[in-house]
């Protein structure tokens, strides 16, 4: 087998620390471990919010400098929430390159680090599910319905739990 | 002129040839033979006394290393300041000492395109809503629950995790539609 490089070795290592002590909510692994850099991940809607009892198919890519840069997670197919875009990338301030953040907005400790894993950004991506950040929206409609409807925006993601588990 | 005076001059010019010889640049023109030779003697690494000398190709560990202390910075822009000093030591000082580094001829500041417009298109290709299709599960549907329990093994073999994975996905869909199934019931009834 050809020698492993840095992030190659950091993926595997998390990898295997997800699967022997797996956060509740969620599951996470390479799609083949032939290619490392692709994860597909399921994160389970928390319960108490309109996501609840659903599981959402997402989609995580590594840099190949990771972990010194962030990965990206989309999810496929895209779910409404405000800080989801309508492509299903997500926008929070975890997945965001380390430095200080051009609008002043974020604290860096914030943004992402190599101290960061992919467990911590999972686990914030199930935070933001049961509490949404309308101050940094990314999808403007979304944001809207979820603040000017609410009863609308909970319909529509119920609606969606329905369709995906098929009932 | 008493002897010892003498003795303390000729020890101090000896030491000074001495010392001049130990520091001089290694002659490109000697043969390997020699330099190694030489290298042996004065008991170093052919590495260190090149790379005094002769410029180090850059390498992508260098640029690594620029990268996690200045992470704003451009490969481009490294690999220029690493191709003109040699070492990584003097680019990060350049870098500490300015803030920043030119970038290379035909670069110019990474653009930052403005995510939203980016990203909120509705995407080209998306998978299927309903996950029991997706993940291929419509036989195991109507099975009753397994008592599987968290199965949190690490298996040395990558066929067998990546058979795991995929079993705990499905229990995972399968667990969250019948919550979901008896949760609608419960509403019916109401």
């Amino acid at each position: 087998m050809a020698p492993r490089s840095t992030a190659q070795k950091r993926l595997l290592k998390e990898y295997q620390q997800l699967s022997k002590d797996p956060p509740p909510g969620i599951l996470a692994g390479p799609i083949s471990e032939n290619d490392l850099f692709k994860w597909e991940c399921l994160i389970e809607g928390p319960p108490d919010s309109c996501y609840e009892n659903g599981v959402f198919p997402a989609k995580l890519n590594f840099p190949s400098d990771y972990p010194l840069s962030p990965p990206t997670l989309t999810f496929d197919p895209p779910l409404l929430h405000p800080n989801i875009y309508a492509d299903g990338t997500v926008c929070i301030s975890i997945l965001h390159p380390p430095g200080e953040d051009p609008n002043q907005y974020e604290v860096p400790e914030e943004r992402w680090s190599p101290v960061q894993s992919v467990e911590k950004i999972l686990l914030s991506v199930m935070s933001m599910l049961a509490e949404p950040n309308p101050e940094s929206g990314a999808n403007i409609d979304a944001c809207k319905v979820w603040r000017d409807h609410r009863d609308e925006f909970d319909k529509q993601v119920r609606e969606h739990v329905r369709k995906s588990l098929g009932l | 002129m008493d002897s010892s005076t003498l003795a303390f001059i000729v020890i101090l010019v000896v030491g000074f040839v001495f010392l001049r010889w130990l520091i001089s640049p290694v002659d490109p023109l000697l043969t390997n033979d020699e330099t190694e030779n030489i290298v042996h003697r004065l008991n170093r690494s052919p590495d260190d006394v090149s790379a005094r000398r002769i410029r180090r190709p850059v390498t992508d560990d260098m640029i690594e290393v620029v990268r996690t202390i200045a992470p704003q910075l451009t490969t481009g822009q490294i690999r220029m300041d690493l191709e003109r000093t040699g070492s990584v030591e003097l680019t990060i000082e350049r870098y500490m000492e300015t803030g920043n580094l030119p970038f290379p001829p035909g670069e110019s500041r990474p653009q930052h395109t403005d995510d939203s417009e980016n990203h909120n298109k509705p995407p080209a290709k998306t998978s299927s809503i309903n996950l029991i299709e997706k993940y291929g599960l419509t036989s195991q549907v109507e099975q009753e629950e397994q008592n599987g329990g968290v199965d949190s093994t690490w298996h040395d073999d990558k066929e067998d995790r990546g058979s795991l994975l995929s079993k705990k996905r499905a229990e995972m869909i399968l667990g969250a539609r019948r919550r979901l199934a008896s949760q609608l019931q419960k509403e019916n009834s109401a």
